[in-house]
């Protein structure tokens, strides 16, 4: 049981980079999601707030492709 | 507390970024010549007397008349019309002491803004060592700016200018009257103002461009530093590569025997360690080969060599002008295409982009090594060369000579005037030992990164495809050919087999998409978790040369000199070209070349009868 929620952890953690990494915009989603669900169990309003503050932050992202950044640092793009 | 906005502006090459590397602690990236920096980099600063400043980088220009968009950037800095940027509260002009002719100009240009400006002569001990006597005070009177000297590689080289921004911003300097000559004016400063020496301590650097700049001598020069680096990256990394695969296996081993027979551990045995391991061993041959570059970017033979080639460069159309985003693109091609900002002829800039792919990234290197280890027997050829490096060397050049006809057809179809070459030769410098650490380290970093990120998060993706679903009971053959990723492959062979290509390569390509070298740890996962126990399971090169006839190496080869496959090449071409029209079509004609290339390649390995497996 615990090697399987170990195995899916890292699976989830990796594709998750992957989508953080091609759709920026995604974090929004995500962010906002969570937010939502904090608020519906009641949780800390300290917790929700720095959800929803993540949220528009990841809003302001550009949404993917083309909008990489870092590109010209001599080649330490990607 | 207030923020001072400045802006380093300056001609190219005049050791801006240098400059702005000292002050702000940033590792921007300097090289000695022309056109390093295409758009414009931010940093902080605390001077001693505790003034917060915000200082822009910005690309170097000729004149605020842009030729190209690099020059557009900065003109619009300075004008206070680029969007998202305020106009800079002071304008640090730099200009290079040793050439201040050309240099005193731009800062004419600029002085015509009527904005506060500081007149910075950067490389003042180079200008003392050559003889070159500057009256600071007379200078700072007739330029109606102060003047302060800086050394913008010395650690203490920005002490003066530090000072200088303590003090309250100057005064607007006076403007010249509409329609001056900046020439004349220039050289009006300068006889008031500088002492010149005779010509006696040019004539070293005049000696060795007459080989460097020989029309014969000078090619043969260049190619033979050329193969001198590709037999380097072969000889010299073999033994600390044999180390870190040693390492690998090793760890592969360790924790083999630790965790317990079961997925967990296939995760990280097969997976995150055969897959980031088998990347991680070509570290030393990427930074001899960045050894190399960095070294010939610090000592001023770039743009001779632009030069040089720019009857070569005539050819396919293009100028010389194209030679430093081309050669860039051996890094990496996304600052390779950054770099074709200072292109000023917008055919010619279109052209670079397309074809910059061509050139064979570092990326691609580890893949080209492996196979070339796998396939190529180690043999001396006259004693002298290496085989490996030779075919190293021939790779490299099919890329740039399928680069040279790819542009020579596009322009074809539109003919256009010629642009004659004008190039600034950066004086000669030794590099600098510091330097060229501190530009190793920092690949290294990159290398590591990528591989601690990318490689290690591609592997645990590609075990999960590659492992579920599992095979069923009593079912024959590998349970991956049952996975996702082996129904994948096999799928996609009906398009890959007539090039050659097994399921196996098929699987590998599409991690390849995130970066070219990932093609290699998928291959190790791949096989890693097909491998029967009679195998080395975690050795991918003995594991190539069992499975894999010479054709579908030779193939792969092929398919990997026009590479289409990297995502980041493409974002940054729909980046610079803001078309995705010119992405469809970089992506189309690559993977047209290296279909066609790798087709050619193994039908003729068919006929040879090296098509079938040792």
């Amino acid at each position: 049981m615990i090697e399987t929620i170990v195995i899916v952890t890292i699976i989830t953690a990796s594709a998750l980079y992957w989508v953080r990494r091609l759709v920026p915009a995604s974090q929004g989603i995500f962010w906002r999601g969570s937010a939502d669900m904090l608020r519906a169990v009641h949780a800390p309003r300290a917790l929700r707030e720095r959800a929803t503050q993540r949220a528009q932050r990841a809003d302001k992202l550009p949404s993917g492709c083309g909008a990489c950044t870092k590109c010209g640092d001599g080649g330490g793009c990607h | 507390m207030s923020v001072l906005n400045a802006a380093l502006v300056g001609n190219p090459n005049c050791g801006k970024t240098a400059l702005f590397n000292l002050l702000t602690g940033s590792r921007q990236k300097v090289a000695n010549y022309a056109g390093v920096t295409v758009e414009r980099k931010v940093g902080r600063l605390t001077t001693p007397g505790g003034l917060s400043v915000r200082l822009l980088d910005l690309p170097g220009a000729y004149s605020l008349v842009a030729t190209s968009p690099d020059e557009a950037v900065t003109r619009d800095v300075c004008a206070g019309t680029y969007r998202g940027e305020p106009a800079p509260e002071l304008l640090v002009c730099v200009v290079d002491a040793t050439n201040l002719r050309l240099h005193l100009r731009f800062a004419l240009e600029v002085r015509q803004m009527g904005r506060p400006m500081i007149l910075v002569l950067n490389m003042i001990d180079a200008a003392k060592r050559q003889g070159i006597a500057i009256d600071m005070p007379r200078l700072a009177a007739e330029f109606g700016a102060p003047v302060v000297t800086a050394v913008g590689i010395r650690r203490d080289g920005g002490r003066d200018l530090l000072r200088a921004l303590d003090l309250p911003p100057p005064p607007p300097p006076p403007a010249m009257p509409s329609g001056s000559d900046f020439h004349a004016e220039a050289r009006r400063i300068l006889a008031d103002c500088v002492t010149r020496p005779s010509r006696l301590g040019m004539a070293l650097e005049e000696r060795l461009d007459r080989w460097f700049l020989h029309p014969v001598w000078g090619v043969v020069i260049l190619f033979a530093l050329m193969f001198v680096m590709f037999q380097a990256v072969f000889s010299w990394a073999q033994p600390v590569m044999d180390l870190l695969d040693a390492g690998t296996a090793a760890l592969g081993q360790a924790v083999g025997t630790i965790l317990p027979d079961g997925p967990l551990r296939s995760l990280i045995v097969d997976g995150v360690i055969a897959g980031a391991g088998s990347v991680v061993v070509f570290l030393p041959q990427i930074l001899i080969l960045f050894l190399w570059i960095l070294a010939l970017e610090e000592s001023g033979y770039l743009p001779r060599a632009a030069f040089l080639l720019d009857r070569v460069m005539a050819t396919a159309g293009l100028s010389g002008r194209s030679f430093i985003p081309l050669l860039s693109s051996f890094a990496c091609a996304v600052p390779g295409i950054m770099a074709t900002r200072t292109i000023q002829n917008p055919r010619d800039r279109m052209i670079t982009i397309l074809i910059a792919p061509l050139m064979t990234c570092s990326a691609r290197l580890p893949v080209y090594t492996l196979l070339i280890a796998a396939f190529v027997p180690e043999r001396r050829i006259a004693g002298l060369f290496n085989l490996h490096g030779l075919v190293l060397f021939t790779l490299y050049m099919a890329g740039i000579l399928s680069a040279l006809v790819v542009a020579r057809v596009l322009k074809n179809r539109d003919r256009q005037e010629e642009h004659p070459l004008l190039l600034e030769l950066p004086a000669y410098r030794l590099p600098n030992p510091r330097d060229l650490a501190l530009g190793l380290k920092q690949r290294a970093v990159i290398f590591l990164s990528r591989v601690g990120t990318i490689i290690v998060t591609v592997s645990v993706l590609l075990w999960a495809l590659a492992s579920f679903p599992a095979a069923p009971a009593g079912a024959a053959g590998p349970a991956i050919e049952w996975s996702l990723a082996g129904r994948i492959g096999h799928w996609m062979l009906h398009v890959m087999a007539p090039i050659g290509f097994n399921w196996q390569i098929c699987v590998s390509l599409i991690p390849g998409l995130a970066a070219r070298e990932v093609a290699v740890s998928a291959l190790a996962t791949v096989y890693s978790l097909g491998a029967t126990d009679g195998d080395a399971a975690n050795q991918l090169l003995p594991l190539l040369s069992a499975h894999w006839s010479l054709g579908t190496a030779l193939s792969l080869l092929a398919w990997y000199i026009f590479a289409p496959q990297c995502f980041s090449t493409l974002a940054v071409i729909r980046r610079e070209t803001g078309s995705w029209r010119m992405v469809g079509i970089t992506a189309g004609y690559l993977f047209a070349m290296a279909y066609g290339a790798a087709f050619i390649v193994w039908r003729a390995a068919l006929l040879l009868g090296w098509g079938s497996n040792p």
